[in-house]
Protein backbone atom coordinates (compact mmCIF):
# COMPACT_ATOMS: atom_id res chain seq x y z
CA UNK A 1 0.00 0.00 0.00
CA UNK A 2 1.58 3.61 -0.99
CA UNK A 3 0.06 6.69 0.49
CA UNK A 4 0.87 10.08 -1.63
CA UNK A 5 -0.89 13.02 0.70
CA UNK A 6 -1.43 16.06 -0.89
CA UNK A 7 2.12 16.38 -2.17
CA UNK A 8 3.61 19.35 -3.25
CA UNK A 9 7.00 19.23 -5.79
CA UNK A 10 9.02 22.00 -6.75
CA UNK A 11 12.80 21.96 -7.70
CA UNK A 12 15.67 24.70 -6.60
CA UNK A 13 17.24 26.60 -9.56
CA UNK A 14 20.17 28.73 -10.35
CA UNK A 15 17.40 31.54 -9.91
CA UNK A 16 15.78 30.68 -6.71
CA UNK A 17 12.81 28.13 -6.19
CA UNK A 18 11.42 26.30 -9.88
CA UNK A 19 8.02 26.37 -10.65
CA UNK A 20 5.68 23.71 -8.90
CA UNK A 21 5.98 20.48 -10.75
CA UNK A 22 3.24 18.63 -8.10
CA UNK A 23 0.40 20.63 -7.14
CA UNK A 24 -1.27 18.61 -4.06
CA UNK A 25 -1.25 15.89 -5.22
CA UNK A 26 -3.41 12.43 -3.87
CA UNK A 27 -4.03 9.26 -4.43
CA UNK A 28 -3.62 5.39 -3.11
CA UNK A 29 -2.08 2.84 -4.32
CA UNK A 30 -3.45 -0.83 -3.29
CA UNK A 31 -1.11 -3.88 -2.95
CA UNK A 32 -1.03 -5.60 -5.71
CA UNK A 33 -2.63 -3.45 -8.19
CA UNK A 34 0.30 -2.21 -11.19
CA UNK A 35 -0.30 1.40 -12.52
CA UNK A 36 0.80 3.04 -15.34
CA UNK A 37 1.76 6.78 -15.40
CA UNK A 38 0.94 8.70 -18.46
CA UNK A 39 1.65 12.37 -19.29
CA UNK A 40 3.17 14.63 -21.31
CA UNK A 41 6.78 15.44 -21.51
CA UNK A 42 7.99 17.34 -18.19
CA UNK A 43 4.40 17.16 -16.27
CA UNK A 44 6.12 15.56 -13.35
CA UNK A 45 6.20 11.63 -14.07
CA UNK A 46 9.70 11.11 -13.28
CA UNK A 47 9.14 13.45 -10.24
CA UNK A 48 6.84 11.05 -8.75
CA UNK A 49 8.54 7.79 -9.24
CA UNK A 50 11.31 9.17 -7.63
CA UNK A 51 9.27 10.55 -4.71
CA UNK A 52 7.60 7.11 -4.36
CA UNK A 53 10.83 5.34 -4.50
CA UNK A 54 11.85 7.68 -1.72
CA UNK A 55 15.33 9.26 -3.32
CA UNK A 56 13.72 12.80 -2.86
CA UNK A 57 11.63 14.31 -1.18
CA UNK A 58 8.40 16.22 -1.68
CA UNK A 59 8.39 19.68 -0.67
CA UNK A 60 5.27 19.50 1.12
CA UNK A 61 3.61 16.87 2.01
CA UNK A 62 4.20 13.12 2.29
CA UNK A 63 4.37 9.60 1.11
CA UNK A 64 3.43 6.75 3.01
CA UNK A 65 5.54 3.28 2.02
CA UNK A 66 4.23 0.22 4.03
CA UNK A 67 5.60 -2.48 1.43
CA UNK A 68 9.20 -2.62 -0.01
CA UNK A 69 9.96 -1.20 -3.11
CA UNK A 70 12.28 -1.32 -5.21
CA UNK A 71 14.13 2.10 -6.47
CA UNK A 72 13.43 3.64 -10.10
CA UNK A 73 15.06 2.19 -12.77
CA UNK A 74 15.47 4.45 -15.26
CA UNK A 75 18.19 5.85 -17.97
CA UNK A 76 21.79 5.65 -16.51
CA UNK A 77 20.80 5.88 -12.90
CA UNK A 78 22.45 3.47 -10.57
CA UNK A 79 24.97 2.11 -12.90
CA UNK A 80 28.36 3.09 -12.81
CA UNK A 81 30.14 2.62 -16.29
CA UNK A 82 33.54 2.21 -15.41
CA UNK A 83 32.41 -1.39 -14.14
CA UNK A 84 31.48 -4.31 -15.46
CA UNK A 85 27.76 -5.63 -15.55
CA UNK A 86 28.90 -8.08 -12.48
CA UNK A 87 30.14 -5.68 -10.43
CA UNK A 88 27.14 -3.61 -10.62
CA UNK A 89 25.00 -6.04 -9.73
CA UNK A 90 27.52 -7.10 -6.69
CA UNK A 91 26.99 -3.97 -5.22
CA UNK A 92 23.44 -3.49 -5.39
CA UNK A 93 23.16 -6.73 -3.57
CA UNK A 94 25.52 -5.70 -1.26
CA UNK A 95 23.38 -2.56 -0.55
CA UNK A 96 20.61 -4.25 -0.21
CA UNK A 97 22.25 -7.07 2.66
CA UNK A 98 22.34 -10.11 0.26
CA UNK A 99 26.44 -10.35 0.56
CA UNK A 100 25.50 -14.02 1.86
CA UNK A 101 23.43 -15.45 -1.19
CA UNK A 102 25.69 -13.13 -3.69
CA UNK A 103 26.30 -15.86 -5.84
CA UNK A 104 22.95 -17.54 -6.75
CA UNK A 105 21.29 -13.72 -7.38
CA UNK A 106 24.70 -13.14 -9.69
CA UNK A 107 23.62 -16.33 -11.22
CA UNK A 108 19.85 -15.23 -11.73
CA UNK A 109 20.99 -11.81 -12.88
CA UNK A 110 23.13 -12.87 -15.59
CA UNK A 111 21.12 -15.91 -16.69
CA UNK A 112 18.16 -13.83 -17.48
CA UNK A 113 19.83 -10.50 -18.87
CA UNK A 114 21.26 -12.94 -21.10
CA UNK A 115 24.04 -10.33 -21.75
CA UNK A 116 26.82 -13.24 -22.14
CA UNK A 117 30.08 -12.16 -22.67
CA UNK A 118 29.11 -8.90 -21.77
CA UNK A 119 28.38 -8.94 -18.35
CA UNK A 120 32.03 -8.72 -17.18
CA UNK A 121 32.30 -5.94 -19.95
CA UNK A 122 32.24 -1.80 -18.03
CA UNK A 123 28.56 -0.97 -18.57
CA UNK A 124 29.49 2.32 -20.47
CA UNK A 125 29.99 -0.35 -23.29
CA UNK A 126 26.36 -1.43 -23.72
CA UNK A 127 23.57 -0.27 -25.64
CA UNK A 128 20.70 1.60 -24.18
CA UNK A 129 19.04 -1.87 -24.74
CA UNK A 130 21.76 -4.04 -22.87
CA UNK A 131 21.94 -1.41 -19.95
CA UNK A 132 17.87 -1.43 -19.80
CA UNK A 133 17.95 -5.29 -19.72
CA UNK A 134 20.38 -5.02 -16.93
CA UNK A 135 18.69 -3.13 -14.69
CA UNK A 136 15.44 -4.89 -15.01
CA UNK A 137 17.27 -8.09 -14.09
CA UNK A 138 19.00 -6.77 -11.64
CA UNK A 139 15.69 -5.46 -9.79
CA UNK A 140 13.76 -8.93 -10.32
CA UNK A 141 16.70 -10.59 -8.49
CA UNK A 142 14.90 -9.16 -5.29
CA UNK A 143 11.81 -9.55 -3.47
CA UNK A 144 10.28 -6.30 -3.65
CA UNK A 145 6.64 -5.84 -3.64
CA UNK A 146 6.37 -2.45 -5.63
CA UNK A 147 9.09 -2.37 -8.72
CA UNK A 148 9.39 1.40 -10.01
CA UNK A 149 10.13 1.41 -13.56
CA UNK A 150 11.11 4.89 -15.26
CA UNK A 151 10.68 4.28 -19.12
CA UNK A 152 12.85 1.06 -18.67
CA UNK A 153 11.14 -2.25 -20.07
CA UNK A 154 10.39 -0.27 -23.22
CA UNK A 155 13.77 0.33 -24.47
CA UNK A 156 14.37 -3.63 -24.57
CA UNK A 157 13.72 -5.26 -27.94
CA UNK A 158 10.29 -7.45 -28.44
CA UNK A 159 11.76 -10.92 -26.67
CA UNK A 160 12.94 -9.63 -23.92
CA UNK A 161 10.26 -7.71 -23.21
CA UNK A 162 7.68 -10.73 -23.78
CA UNK A 163 10.60 -12.37 -20.83
CA UNK A 164 10.08 -9.70 -18.45
CA UNK A 165 6.40 -9.49 -19.06
CA UNK A 166 6.27 -13.12 -18.60
CA UNK A 167 8.74 -13.04 -15.11
CA UNK A 168 6.85 -10.27 -13.80
CA UNK A 169 3.86 -12.08 -13.95
CA UNK A 170 5.19 -14.70 -11.94
CA UNK A 171 5.65 -12.19 -9.68
CA UNK A 172 2.23 -10.29 -9.75
CA UNK A 173 0.55 -12.74 -7.44
CA UNK A 174 2.76 -10.58 -4.44
CA UNK A 175 3.69 -8.08 -6.61
CA UNK A 176 3.20 -5.17 -8.47
CA UNK A 177 4.48 -2.18 -10.73
CA UNK A 178 4.55 1.33 -11.08
CA UNK A 179 5.69 2.80 -14.49
CA UNK A 180 6.16 5.36 -16.55
CA UNK A 181 6.20 4.38 -20.29
CA UNK A 182 5.68 6.07 -24.04
CA UNK A 183 4.72 2.72 -25.20
CA UNK A 184 0.95 2.14 -25.18
CA UNK A 185 1.66 -1.71 -25.49
CA UNK A 186 4.80 -1.72 -22.54
CA UNK A 187 2.12 0.01 -20.44
CA UNK A 188 -0.93 -2.06 -21.36
CA UNK A 189 0.91 -5.15 -20.75
CA UNK A 190 2.01 -4.65 -17.55
CA UNK A 191 -0.47 -2.06 -15.92
CA UNK A 192 -4.16 -2.36 -15.02
CA UNK A 193 -5.20 0.82 -13.31
CA UNK A 194 -3.71 4.19 -14.45
CA UNK A 195 -2.81 7.64 -13.36
CA UNK A 196 -3.49 10.52 -15.72
CA UNK A 197 -0.44 13.22 -14.59
CA UNK A 198 -1.69 17.13 -15.91
CA UNK A 199 -0.75 20.74 -14.45
CA UNK A 200 0.92 19.46 -11.45
CA UNK A 201 -2.78 16.73 -10.91
CA UNK A 202 -3.33 13.44 -11.04
CA UNK A 203 -6.23 11.84 -12.19
CA UNK A 204 -6.63 8.31 -11.12
CA UNK A 205 -8.02 5.82 -13.16
CA UNK A 206 -9.35 2.11 -12.50
CA UNK A 207 -8.67 1.06 -16.18
CA UNK A 208 -5.68 2.17 -17.82
CA UNK A 209 -7.28 2.63 -21.09
CA UNK A 210 -9.48 5.13 -19.53
CA UNK A 211 -6.42 7.30 -18.88
CA UNK A 212 -4.42 6.97 -21.73
CA UNK A 213 -7.72 8.43 -24.23
CA UNK A 214 -8.12 11.12 -21.14
CA UNK A 215 -4.41 12.01 -22.30
CA UNK A 216 -4.70 11.74 -25.87
CA UNK A 217 -7.52 13.87 -25.93
CA UNK A 218 -5.72 16.42 -23.82
CA UNK A 219 -3.27 16.19 -26.12
CA UNK A 220 -5.48 16.36 -29.41
CA UNK A 221 -6.82 19.92 -27.72
CA UNK A 222 -3.89 21.15 -26.81
CA UNK A 223 -2.49 21.04 -30.40
CA UNK A 224 -6.15 22.62 -31.50
CA UNK A 225 -5.71 24.96 -29.19
CA UNK A 226 -1.89 25.88 -30.48
CA UNK A 227 -3.19 25.82 -34.22
CA UNK A 228 -5.94 28.66 -33.27
CA UNK A 229 -3.67 31.03 -31.57
CA UNK A 230 -1.52 30.78 -34.56
CA UNK A 231 -4.57 31.46 -36.98
CA UNK A 232 -4.25 35.40 -36.17
CA UNK A 233 -2.11 35.86 -39.75
CA UNK A 234 -4.11 35.65 -42.59
CA UNK A 235 -0.82 34.00 -44.87
CA UNK A 236 -1.28 30.92 -42.36
CA UNK A 237 -4.88 30.47 -43.18
CA UNK A 238 -5.08 27.81 -45.46
CA UNK A 239 -1.88 25.92 -43.54
CA UNK A 240 -3.87 26.38 -40.96
CA UNK A 241 -7.40 24.67 -42.27
CA UNK A 242 -5.16 21.78 -43.06
CA UNK A 243 -3.84 21.03 -40.14
CA UNK A 244 -7.30 21.51 -37.86
CA UNK A 245 -8.73 18.88 -40.62
CA UNK A 246 -5.98 16.24 -39.94
CA UNK A 247 -6.28 16.57 -35.89
CA UNK A 248 -10.11 16.35 -36.52
CA UNK A 249 -9.88 13.13 -38.36
CA UNK A 250 -7.12 11.54 -36.11
CA UNK A 251 -9.45 12.67 -33.62
CA UNK A 252 -12.19 10.33 -34.92
CA UNK A 253 -10.11 7.58 -35.95
CA UNK A 254 -8.67 7.62 -31.96
CA UNK A 255 -12.61 7.81 -31.18
CA UNK A 256 -13.78 4.59 -33.29
CA UNK A 257 -10.27 2.64 -32.27
CA UNK A 258 -10.81 3.14 -28.59
CA UNK A 259 -14.42 1.54 -28.83
CA UNK A 260 -11.92 -1.80 -29.49
CA UNK A 261 -9.60 -0.62 -26.68
CA UNK A 262 -12.08 -0.23 -24.24
CA UNK A 263 -12.43 -4.34 -23.95
CA UNK A 264 -16.09 -4.39 -24.85
CA UNK A 265 -16.76 -6.58 -28.36
CA UNK A 266 -15.90 -4.26 -31.34
CA UNK A 267 -19.28 -4.50 -33.28
CA UNK A 268 -18.76 -2.31 -36.79
CA UNK A 269 -20.34 -2.73 -40.24
CA UNK A 270 -18.40 -2.73 -43.23
CA UNK A 271 -18.65 1.29 -43.73
CA UNK A 272 -17.88 1.88 -40.33
CA UNK A 273 -14.84 -0.74 -40.54
CA UNK A 274 -13.46 0.83 -43.64
CA UNK A 275 -13.66 4.10 -42.46
CA UNK A 276 -11.58 3.20 -39.77
CA UNK A 277 -9.09 1.71 -42.00
CA UNK A 278 -8.69 4.28 -44.31
CA UNK A 279 -8.42 7.21 -42.12
CA UNK A 280 -5.96 5.12 -39.81
CA UNK A 281 -3.96 4.69 -43.32
CA UNK A 282 -4.06 8.09 -43.50
CA UNK A 283 -2.64 9.06 -40.30
CA UNK A 284 0.05 7.08 -40.98
CA UNK A 285 -0.41 5.10 -37.86
CA UNK A 286 -0.65 1.65 -38.52
CA UNK A 287 -4.16 2.21 -37.11
CA UNK A 288 -3.15 3.59 -34.26
CA UNK A 289 0.01 1.61 -32.65
CA UNK A 290 -2.41 -0.80 -33.82
CA UNK A 291 0.44 -3.66 -32.69
CA UNK A 292 -0.65 -3.36 -29.24
CA UNK A 293 -4.40 -2.96 -29.62
CA UNK A 294 -4.51 -6.79 -31.05
CA UNK A 295 -2.44 -8.19 -27.97
CA UNK A 296 -5.21 -6.88 -26.28
CA UNK A 297 -7.90 -8.19 -28.59
CA UNK A 298 -8.26 -6.08 -30.64
CA UNK A 299 -4.93 -5.06 -32.57
CA UNK A 300 -4.90 -4.72 -36.28
CA UNK A 301 -1.63 -5.55 -37.62
CA UNK A 302 -0.33 -3.35 -40.56
CA UNK A 303 -0.50 -6.28 -43.32
CA UNK A 304 -3.97 -7.26 -42.27
CA UNK A 305 -5.01 -4.12 -43.35
CA UNK A 306 -6.01 -4.89 -47.05
CA UNK A 307 -7.30 -8.35 -46.23
CA UNK A 308 -9.75 -6.91 -43.93
CA UNK A 309 -10.95 -4.56 -46.33
CA UNK A 310 -11.44 -7.11 -48.74
CA UNK A 311 -14.10 -8.75 -46.02
CA UNK A 312 -15.69 -5.24 -45.14
CA UNK A 313 -16.04 -4.71 -49.00
CA UNK A 314 -18.26 -8.18 -49.33
CA UNK A 315 -21.42 -7.04 -48.98
CA UNK A 316 -22.20 -10.23 -46.64
CA UNK A 317 -19.79 -9.27 -43.59
CA UNK A 318 -22.71 -6.59 -42.48
CA UNK A 319 -22.00 -7.15 -38.71
CA UNK A 320 -18.90 -9.02 -37.18
CA UNK A 321 -16.87 -8.97 -33.98
CA UNK A 322 -13.62 -7.21 -35.22
CA UNK A 323 -11.65 -9.73 -33.45
CA UNK A 324 -12.73 -12.68 -35.42
CA UNK A 325 -12.87 -10.81 -38.11
CA UNK A 326 -9.35 -10.70 -37.64
CA UNK A 327 -8.26 -14.29 -37.06
CA UNK A 328 -10.63 -14.78 -39.90
CA UNK A 329 -8.08 -12.93 -41.86
CA UNK A 330 -5.09 -14.59 -40.39
CA UNK A 331 -6.23 -17.51 -40.93
CA UNK A 332 -6.82 -17.15 -44.92
CA UNK A 333 -3.65 -15.37 -45.00
CA UNK A 334 -1.77 -18.40 -43.42
CA UNK A 335 -3.77 -21.07 -45.62
CA UNK A 336 -2.80 -19.72 -49.05
CA UNK B 1 14.85 -9.13 3.67
CA UNK B 2 11.78 -11.00 4.76
CA UNK B 3 12.37 -8.98 8.03
CA UNK B 4 12.84 -5.29 7.83
CA UNK B 5 16.56 -4.47 8.25
CA UNK B 6 17.75 -1.74 11.27
CA UNK B 7 19.13 1.66 10.00
CA UNK B 8 22.45 0.29 11.48
CA UNK B 9 21.98 -3.36 9.60
CA UNK B 10 21.52 -0.90 5.72
CA UNK B 11 24.54 1.77 6.85
CA UNK B 12 27.02 -1.31 7.40
CA UNK B 13 25.93 -2.95 4.24
CA UNK B 14 25.85 0.24 2.31
CA UNK B 15 29.17 1.15 3.73
CA UNK B 16 31.39 -2.05 2.96
CA UNK B 17 29.49 -2.81 -0.85
CA UNK B 18 30.77 1.15 -1.20
CA UNK B 19 34.19 0.29 -0.18
CA UNK B 20 34.70 -2.50 -2.18
CA UNK B 21 32.80 -0.26 -5.39
CA UNK B 22 35.47 2.23 -4.02
CA UNK B 23 38.34 0.46 -4.39
CA UNK B 24 38.18 -1.28 -7.61
CA UNK B 25 37.10 1.91 -9.72
CA UNK B 26 40.38 3.42 -7.63
CA UNK B 27 42.82 0.86 -8.41
CA UNK B 28 41.98 -0.21 -11.88
CA UNK B 29 40.39 3.51 -12.98
CA UNK B 30 43.00 3.66 -15.88
CA UNK B 31 46.02 1.43 -16.87
CA UNK B 32 48.01 0.29 -13.79
CA UNK B 33 46.26 3.37 -11.77
CA UNK B 34 47.63 1.46 -8.61
CA UNK B 35 50.84 1.99 -9.99
CA UNK B 36 50.22 5.53 -10.20
CA UNK B 37 49.12 6.08 -6.71
CA UNK B 38 52.61 4.86 -5.44
CA UNK B 39 54.66 6.92 -8.05
CA UNK B 40 53.76 9.98 -7.54
CA UNK B 41 54.95 10.89 -4.34
CA UNK B 42 58.25 8.75 -5.38
CA UNK B 43 58.87 10.94 -8.08
CA UNK B 44 57.21 14.15 -5.73
CA UNK B 45 60.30 12.92 -3.19
CA UNK B 46 63.14 12.11 -5.55
CA UNK B 47 62.89 15.62 -7.25
CA UNK B 48 62.88 17.30 -4.16
CA UNK B 49 65.76 15.30 -2.94
CA UNK B 50 67.46 16.26 -5.92
CA UNK B 51 67.07 19.77 -5.41
CA UNK B 52 68.21 19.56 -1.95
CA UNK B 53 71.14 17.86 -2.83
CA UNK B 54 72.01 20.55 -5.18
CA UNK B 55 71.91 23.17 -2.98
CA UNK B 56 73.64 20.98 -0.26
CA UNK B 57 71.39 20.92 2.14
CA UNK B 58 72.17 17.68 4.39
CA UNK B 59 70.10 18.34 7.26
CA UNK B 60 66.89 19.96 8.54
CA UNK B 61 66.27 20.43 11.88
CA UNK B 62 68.88 18.23 12.87
CA UNK B 63 67.55 15.49 11.32
CA UNK B 64 68.39 13.97 7.83
CA UNK B 65 66.99 16.15 4.75
CA UNK B 66 65.04 12.52 3.42
CA UNK B 67 63.83 11.61 6.28
CA UNK B 68 62.40 15.19 7.01
CA UNK B 69 61.26 15.29 2.99
CA UNK B 70 59.86 12.00 2.99
CA UNK B 71 57.68 11.97 6.70
CA UNK B 72 56.61 16.05 5.50
CA UNK B 73 55.64 14.74 2.14
CA UNK B 74 53.62 11.71 2.57
CA UNK B 75 52.06 13.33 6.27
CA UNK B 76 50.52 16.11 4.01
CA UNK B 77 49.59 13.92 1.19
CA UNK B 78 47.75 11.90 3.93
CA UNK B 79 45.84 15.32 4.03
CA UNK B 80 45.63 16.65 0.41
CA UNK B 81 44.82 13.07 -0.95
CA UNK B 82 41.91 12.60 1.84
CA UNK B 83 40.63 16.08 1.13
CA UNK B 84 40.68 15.99 -2.62
CA UNK B 85 39.40 12.28 -3.02
CA UNK B 86 36.22 13.34 -0.46
CA UNK B 87 35.75 16.75 -1.63
CA UNK B 88 34.79 14.59 -4.93
CA UNK B 89 32.69 11.80 -3.71
CA UNK B 90 29.37 13.25 -3.93
CA UNK B 91 29.20 15.07 -7.49
CA UNK B 92 31.33 11.36 -9.00
CA UNK B 93 28.50 9.18 -7.09
CA UNK B 94 25.63 10.72 -8.23
CA UNK B 95 24.38 7.38 -10.07
CA UNK B 96 24.01 5.99 -6.59
CA UNK B 97 21.64 8.32 -5.46
CA UNK B 98 19.03 6.04 -7.08
CA UNK B 99 19.09 3.83 -4.06
CA UNK B 100 17.87 5.62 -1.39
CA UNK B 101 19.81 3.24 1.07
CA UNK B 102 23.02 5.16 -0.25
CA UNK B 103 23.32 8.94 2.07
CA UNK B 104 26.03 11.37 0.19
CA UNK B 105 27.77 11.68 3.51
CA UNK B 106 28.21 7.38 3.27
CA UNK B 107 29.71 8.32 -0.15
CA UNK B 108 32.18 10.63 1.88
CA UNK B 109 33.23 8.86 4.72
CA UNK B 110 34.02 5.32 2.98
CA UNK B 111 36.17 7.42 0.45
CA UNK B 112 38.20 9.07 3.63
CA UNK B 113 38.73 5.16 5.02
CA UNK B 114 40.04 3.96 1.94
CA UNK B 115 42.05 6.97 0.53
CA UNK B 116 43.61 7.07 4.35
CA UNK B 117 44.78 3.32 4.06
CA UNK B 118 45.32 3.86 0.45
CA UNK B 119 47.72 6.79 1.80
CA UNK B 120 49.11 4.28 4.87
CA UNK B 121 50.27 1.43 2.44
CA UNK B 122 52.02 4.09 -0.24
CA UNK B 123 53.58 5.37 3.19
CA UNK B 124 54.89 1.91 4.55
CA UNK B 125 56.21 0.38 0.92
CA UNK B 126 58.06 3.95 0.63
CA UNK B 127 59.83 3.71 3.87
CA UNK B 128 60.24 0.19 3.47
CA UNK B 129 61.70 1.36 0.11
CA UNK B 130 64.25 3.87 2.01
CA UNK B 131 65.09 1.81 4.27
CA UNK B 132 66.72 -0.94 1.94
CA UNK B 133 68.65 2.32 0.13
CA UNK B 134 70.17 2.50 3.86
CA UNK B 135 68.19 5.60 5.12
CA UNK B 136 67.33 5.40 8.69
CA UNK B 137 63.21 5.89 8.94
CA UNK B 138 62.75 3.51 11.38
CA UNK B 139 60.21 5.72 13.74
CA UNK B 140 62.06 5.93 17.32
CA UNK B 141 57.61 6.51 18.53
CA UNK B 142 55.94 5.15 16.56
CA UNK B 143 52.73 5.99 18.22
CA UNK B 144 53.25 10.21 17.97
CA UNK B 145 53.64 9.38 13.95
CA UNK B 146 50.37 7.63 13.75
CA UNK B 147 48.88 9.81 15.85
CA UNK B 148 50.12 13.00 13.44
CA UNK B 149 49.14 10.81 10.56
CA UNK B 150 45.19 9.77 12.22
CA UNK B 151 45.24 13.35 13.03
CA UNK B 152 45.98 15.01 9.56
CA UNK B 153 43.66 11.97 8.15
CA UNK B 154 40.59 13.36 10.20
CA UNK B 155 41.79 16.94 8.88
CA UNK B 156 41.58 15.58 5.57
CA UNK B 157 38.01 14.04 6.01
CA UNK B 158 36.58 17.38 7.68
CA UNK B 159 37.93 18.96 4.87
CA UNK B 160 36.05 17.02 2.24
CA UNK B 161 32.76 16.82 4.27
CA UNK B 162 32.45 20.47 4.72
CA UNK B 163 34.01 21.08 0.88
CA UNK B 164 31.66 18.78 -0.61
CA UNK B 165 28.72 19.92 0.66
CA UNK B 166 29.75 23.36 -0.11
CA UNK B 167 30.91 22.52 -4.15
CA UNK B 168 27.52 21.15 -4.95
CA UNK B 169 25.44 23.81 -3.19
CA UNK B 170 28.05 26.90 -4.70
CA UNK B 171 29.51 25.51 -7.34
CA UNK B 172 32.36 28.63 -7.38
CA UNK B 173 33.45 27.81 -3.92
CA UNK B 174 33.97 24.28 -5.29
CA UNK B 175 36.50 26.23 -7.79
CA UNK B 176 38.15 28.46 -5.23
CA UNK B 177 38.41 25.14 -2.64
CA UNK B 178 40.49 23.90 -6.18
CA UNK B 179 43.48 25.99 -5.78
CA UNK B 180 43.43 26.93 -2.42
CA UNK B 181 45.83 23.27 -2.20
CA UNK B 182 49.07 24.68 -3.30
CA UNK B 183 49.10 27.58 -1.11
CA UNK B 184 48.31 25.18 1.60
CA UNK B 185 51.09 22.65 0.52
CA UNK B 186 53.95 26.10 0.51
CA UNK B 187 52.50 27.24 4.32
CA UNK B 188 52.39 23.88 5.78
CA UNK B 189 56.25 23.22 6.07
CA UNK B 190 56.86 20.58 3.18
CA UNK B 191 59.23 22.54 1.45
CA UNK B 192 60.81 24.54 3.97
CA UNK B 193 61.19 24.28 8.34
CA UNK B 194 58.40 26.86 9.70
CA UNK B 195 61.00 27.62 12.38
CA UNK B 196 62.69 29.70 9.50
CA UNK B 197 60.14 32.26 9.05
CA UNK B 198 60.58 35.37 10.88
CA UNK B 199 57.96 36.53 13.78
CA UNK B 200 55.10 37.63 13.19
CA UNK B 201 54.42 35.90 9.95
CA UNK B 202 55.75 32.48 11.75
CA UNK B 203 52.56 32.88 14.16
CA UNK B 204 50.51 33.33 11.68
CA UNK B 205 51.00 30.42 9.73
CA UNK B 206 50.78 28.13 12.88
CA UNK B 207 47.35 29.16 12.38
CA UNK B 208 47.24 26.10 9.97
CA UNK B 209 46.73 23.25 11.77
CA UNK B 210 48.80 20.97 9.34
CA UNK B 211 51.78 22.76 10.10
CA UNK B 212 51.33 21.29 13.51
CA UNK B 213 50.26 17.47 11.90
CA UNK B 214 53.60 17.43 9.90
CA UNK B 215 55.80 18.42 12.54
CA UNK B 216 54.51 16.14 15.19
CA UNK B 217 54.99 13.03 12.60
CA UNK B 218 58.93 14.14 12.09
CA UNK B 219 59.29 14.98 16.00
CA UNK B 220 57.83 11.16 16.23
CA UNK B 221 60.17 10.00 13.94
CA UNK B 222 63.13 11.41 15.57
CA UNK B 223 62.49 13.12 18.98
CA UNK B 224 65.43 15.09 18.51
CA UNK B 225 64.47 17.07 15.62
CA UNK B 226 64.02 20.53 16.16
CA UNK B 227 60.46 21.16 15.75
CA UNK B 228 58.48 24.26 15.55
CA UNK B 229 57.91 26.13 18.98
CA UNK B 230 54.42 26.00 19.70
CA UNK B 231 53.88 22.73 18.24
CA UNK B 232 50.51 21.06 19.62
CA UNK B 233 49.00 17.84 18.24
CA UNK B 234 45.87 18.64 20.19
CA UNK B 235 45.17 21.74 18.19
CA UNK B 236 45.28 18.83 15.11
CA UNK B 237 42.91 16.95 16.75
CA UNK B 238 40.61 20.09 17.86
CA UNK B 239 40.50 21.68 14.48
CA UNK B 240 39.76 18.25 12.81
CA UNK B 241 36.98 17.63 15.07
CA UNK B 242 35.16 20.70 14.38
CA UNK B 243 35.53 20.83 10.76
CA UNK B 244 34.38 17.42 10.92
CA UNK B 245 31.39 18.25 13.33
CA UNK B 246 30.41 21.33 11.03
CA UNK B 247 31.06 19.06 7.31
CA UNK B 248 28.21 16.39 9.28
CA UNK B 249 26.23 18.98 10.31
CA UNK B 250 26.17 20.30 6.79
CA UNK B 251 25.18 17.04 5.20
CA UNK B 252 22.70 16.67 7.94
CA UNK B 253 21.06 19.63 6.97
CA UNK B 254 21.25 19.42 3.34
CA UNK B 255 20.73 15.80 2.15
CA UNK B 256 18.03 15.85 0.54
CA UNK B 257 19.35 18.77 -1.39
CA UNK B 258 22.31 16.95 -2.27
CA UNK B 259 20.62 14.46 -3.42
CA UNK B 260 18.00 16.27 -5.83
CA UNK B 261 18.87 16.59 -9.82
Amino acid sequence: MIVVEDVYKRYQTDHGPGKWVLQGVSFEIPPKLSVGLVGSNGAGKSTLLRLIGGIDVPSRGHIERNCRVSWPMGFGGGLQGSLTGRQNAKFVCRIHGHADDILGRLAYIEEFTELGDAFDEPVKTYSSGMRSRLQFGLSLAFDFDVYISDEVTAAGDNAFREKAATAFKKLSDHASIIMVSHGEGTLRQFCTAGIWLNEGRTHWFDDISDALREYKKCQINKQLNELVSRRMSPENQEQFELEIEKIKQRQSAIEALEKGMRGAPLMVDHEEGLRIMQEARQLGMQLVEAGQILQQGYMLKPEAGPLLKKYFAAPHNKHLELYDLLSQCEKAESAK
Amino acid sequence: MSTARTSFDITISVWKALMLREAVSRVSAERAAWLWLLLEPMVHIVFLLFIFSVIRMRSVGGIDTAVWLMVGLLAFLMFKRTGTQTQNAVSSNRGLFTYRQVKPVDTVLVRAVLEGFLVMLVSIIMFTGAATLGIAVVPLDPLSVLEAFFGLWLLGMGFGLIASVAGELIPEVGKIIGFVMTPLYFASGVLFPITVVPQPYRDWLMFNPIVHGLDAARLGFTPYYHAVPGLNIAYVYGFALVTIFLGLALHAKYATRLVMQ
